[in-house]
């Protein structure tokens, strides 16, 4: 088999390699026979027949062709009787017949092995190309997958961070809303500052100072001042703009933290809320923010809804319970309005309101939120006497990277 | 609960109410008005201090405005019913002016808003604490007034009322149908038991009784 390269026609001096390297063999054959002879007796055939098998193996049927024909022509001169001519003894005829028949099967089957092995190799080679040519194949489409996968998951960010800007807006406007009450939550425990401060000073001009009343007056201004700072902190948690973070959720914790924001809003609208926890609760995976924005969003619309209520009925419950093995719920109740029928289908729907100034935002995002915490919210309401709001919430999210906004 | 009724001229320490739902409000006002040597009193609620036992001193409360339940006004209402004349000091986070307009009309002594200078509070509750000892004193002279008046024979107030009006002896005599003589006596009764130095004493002993509700 040529090495040259494929296509390449090979020059004729590489095509006459071949033939030498036959013609020398058989020299060979013939210098070695005539060495040892008398050892070989009739086998002198024999190292003709290897050099056959050798010329065909490397120079393929060609030079093997015509390594049997030196062969044979060396031998008949050399070595059949009458020896030292071409003519052959009728005696060893068959003898040579036999050694022409031997070298030519032993040339062809060499050369055919060896050809069958070239084509296995070549076979083989091309398998390989194309085992390489499909890998390459399966990672460009791997590649184009991974990008396409890459634009999805982009795609997706960009809506998360649009909802997560539209919970964050819409939350920026309730805590707007309530601007009035938690400028009271601060202007509160300031008073106690500011008086305590007054009166520790009376205490320490006192003659004598009355050290331990002055002390006391400290301690109520630390504890104001801390209190104050508590407000403050509750409020920058819910208007900073952070990213959801899913953590383990004491859910009574996040819901007194709502109570606690609109105590006095409740209260300057002379409802009463009422928190009833569950004895035991297990905790939620959940973003803290936002799920406290959806229950102070369910508290509010039960403040407002109950304008009309008369005093003494003005009553919020936020109730929790464990309504599953593996679900909790968070029950809003109020005695207000009510939502009519027609209504109770539409209201977690985009833009839909009831209120005269309101946007119609906040049920729409706080579904989504509790819809992206795998869980479930859900109204109910027999008009006039109230509405009930349910949050339903799976105790380990089973999808707890797709929060929502 | 306070009242401010009693016959005792001889003042009792007086005592400083203060209702207010934030106990950060409550404790620091209580603080500063004991610093003053004040007495006082705190309570969370306005039921919690309708419900305290009355206390016969002069007095005056600090209230918010904003209370859970019901209204730091709907207490003033409410005292104003039960007849409890407490001079009130209102507090407001808001410094809501309609509703200050209010308290003021229904004869609040200050309407404060939080934060409040010490010096603001602490005069206006000695200005409170004033006025509860002057009405205090106007009340015991009243109830003296009241239980002189009762002293009277039914004859008596019959003749104290013909005097005031102007009657003389003569013609009271006559439309009564009795001597001059028995009426000029049963006036020098009048005179002596309502304490009045004169007729125009008398009369305006009858005004005051008359002003606060008695039937002279």
């Amino acid at each position: 088999m040529q090495k040259s390269p494929p296509g390449a026609q090979p020059s004729g001096w590489a095509r006459a390699l071949p033939y030498a390297r036959a013609a020398l063999l058989v020299g060979a054959a013939l210098a070695l026979v005539a060495l040892i002879k008398p050892f070989l007796r009739d086998l002198f055939a024999l190292p003709f027949l290897a050099a056959v098998m050798a010329a065909s193996w490397f120079g393929g049927l060609g030079p093997g062709l015509f390594a049997v024909l030196l062969s044979t022509v060396l031998v008949d001169y050399f070595f059949m009787q009458p020896t030292g001519d071409f003519a052959i003894h009728a005696d060893e005829l068959p003898y040579f017949s036999a050694f022409v028949i031997s070298t030519l099967l032993a040339g062809w089957l060499s050369s055919a092995r060896r050809s069958a092995e070239a084509s296995l190799r070549l076979a083989r080679d091309e398998l390989e190309a194309r085992v390489a040519e499909r890998t390459a194949e399966l990672q460009r489409t791997n590649e184009a997958l991974r990008a396409e996968m890459a634009d999805r998951r982009r795609a997706q960010d960009v809506l998360r961070a649009a909802q997560a800007q539209l919970a964050h807006v819409t939350r920026v406007m309730t805590m707007g809303e309530l601007v009035a009450s938690i400028a009271h939550e601060i202007n509160q425990p300031l008073t106690g500052v500011v008086t305590n401060a007054e009166a520790c000073l009376h205490w320490l001009d006192g003659d004598p100072p009355d050290l331990d009343e002055a002390r006391g007056a400290l301690r109520r201004i630390v504890r104001d001042g801390n209190r104050a700072g508590g407000v403050i902190a509750r409020l920058r948690g819910l208007l900073k703009q952070a990213d959801p973070q899913m953590a383990l959720l004491d859910l009574h914790a996040v819901i007194r933290d709502a109570v606690e924001l609109l105590q006095s809003e409740a209260q300057s609208q002379g409802v009463a809320l009422r928190f009833e926890p569950a004895a035991e609760l297990p905790p939620i995976t959940g973003d803290r923010v936002q799920l406290e924005q959806v229950i102070l969003n369910l508290m509010l619309n039960g403040i407002e809804a109950m304008r009309e209520t008369e005093p003494s009925r003005r009553v919020l419950t936020i109730a929790t319970q464990r309504c599953a093995p593996d679900r909790v719920r968070v029950v809003v109740e109020d005695a207000g309005v009510g939502i009519a029928p027609a209504d109770l289908g539409r209201v977690f729907d985009a833009f839909f309101t009831t209120k005269a100034d309101g946007l119609g935002m906040g049920l729409s995002i706080s579904r989504s939120i509790v819809e992206a915490h795998g869980g479930r919210l859900s109204a109910a309401s027999a008009p006039g006497r109230g509405a009930t709001f349910q949050l339903e919430l799976p105790v380990l999210a089973e999808q707890g990277s797709r929060a929502a906004g | 609960m306070a009242a401010a009724s009693g016959s005792d001229s001889q003042a009792p320490p007086p005592i400083v109410f203060v209702v207010d739902d934030d106990v950060s409000v409550r404790e620091a006002i209580e603080s500063l008005v004991r610093s003053v040597r004040l007495e006082v009193r705190t309570y969370g609620s306005a039921r919690e201090f309708l419900e305290a036992e009355p206390l016969d001193r002069p007095a005056c409360l600090v209230l918010d405005v904003r209370l859970p339940g019901s209204s730091g006004l709907e207490l003033q209402r409410e005292l104003r019913t039960q007849g409890v004349r407490l001079p009130i000091i209102f507090l407001t986070g808001y410094g809501d002016v309609p509703m200050s307009v209010r308290a003021m009309k229904e004869g609040a002594i200050e309407f404060l808003t939080k934060p409040f200078r010490d010096q603001d509070l602490l005069d206006a509750i000695h200005q409170a604490l004033e006025r509860s000892r002057l009405e205090r004193r106007q009340q015991a002279e009243l109830s003296e007034l009241r239980r002189c008046f009762e002293s009277l024979t039914p004859r008596e107030r019959q003749v104290m009322l013909e005097v005031i009006a102007g009657h003389s002896n003569k013609t009271i005599a006559a439309e009564l149908g009795t001597s001059e003589a028995t009426i000029k006596l049963h006036r020098g009764q009048v005179m002596q038991k309502m304490r009045a130095g004169s007729l125009a004493e008398l009369v305006r002993i009858a005004e005051r009784l008359a002003s606060a509700g008695s039937r002279p």
